[in-house]
């Protein structure tokens, strides 16, 4: 039943990602947020349940393993100055900052995270199914 | 085979299918507000009471809990439940065809194996 689990914190951990995309293409011509700031793209970061020295020592081998979420983070690049004077939020010098979501680089993440996904999904139903013929095992 | 072995698939087939009912409860509010997801336990519960006699077993209660899974947007995962039900079905698949093969082992004994 190992395999199910591992396979669902994948499928858990990349859905999450996907959501955090989302919301970075979303939040592209993003000028302000609420409090002021300009919106800077959201990354997720994720890891291995268990340390590897845990899992290599032997001590933790029926413990739950698979990854799972450590943090969300900024991305530090640098956001788009637009020169656009008429604009409401334009700075004395008539430049506009965007936010730093990168068109190319959010889509590219969000198809890997969706390969991602779906490798965890087959992985889910190659549990499946051989489960279900361990359970002929003996049978004429 | 003893009653014990089959007072604890009666009781792991019992949670099992209360979990699968608690998932389609998940499922069905998928787009209810302020709905948590509700997970059942037993497990623990039933390792512990297999030490014991069959009247310990026969009291395991699976216990409900709302899940602590921690996701970002806390929205409920139709993906995650329906793997839940998935897993939850294979397993039970799995104590039905244990229990079924005690039956028959029944069936040999009494010698009505035609």
């Amino acid at each position: 039943m190992k395999v199910f689990e591992v396979a669902k914190s994948g499928m858990d951990v990349e859905w999450q990602r996907l959501t955090l995309i989302a919301e970075n293409l979303a939040n592209m011509n993003t000028v302000r947020t609420p409090d002021g700031d300009t919106y800077r793209a959201k990354r997720l970061l994720t890891g291995p349940d268990l340390a590897f020295d845990q899992v290599l020592s032997g001590a933790n081998l029926n413990s739950p393993a698979g990854v799972r979420v450590y943090s969300v983070e900024r991305s530090e690049s640098a956001p788009f100055k637009v020169n656009d004077p008429n604009h409401p939020y334009a700075d004395l010098e008539g430049n506009v900052i965007y936010s730093n979501v990168n068109h190319a680089e959010e889509m590219a993440l969000a198809l890997k995270t969706s390969r991602v996904y779906e490798a965890n999904m087959a992985m889910f139903s190659i549990a499946r199914q051989t489960y279900a013929s361990a359970l002929n095992i003996g049978r004429a | 085979m003893s009653d014990l072995t089959i007072a604890i698939l009666e009781k792991a087939v019992e949670g099992l299918d209360m979990r699968l009912r608690y998932t389609s409860q998940n499922i069905a509010n998928a787009s209810s507000n302020s709905y948590s997801s509700v997970k059942v336990s037993f497990e623990t519960a039933l390792v512990q009471a297999a030490q014991g006699s069959v009247l310990d077993v026969q009291n395991v209660a699976p216990r409900l809990e709302s899940d602590d899974r921690a996701d970002i947007s806390s929205e409920l995962r139709l993906d995650i439940e329906l793997a839940e039900a998935v897993q939850t079905s294979m397993r039970y698949s799995a104590m039905v065809e244990v229990l079924s093969r005690q039956m028959s082992l029944k069936r040999i004994a009494l010698g009505r194996n035609q």
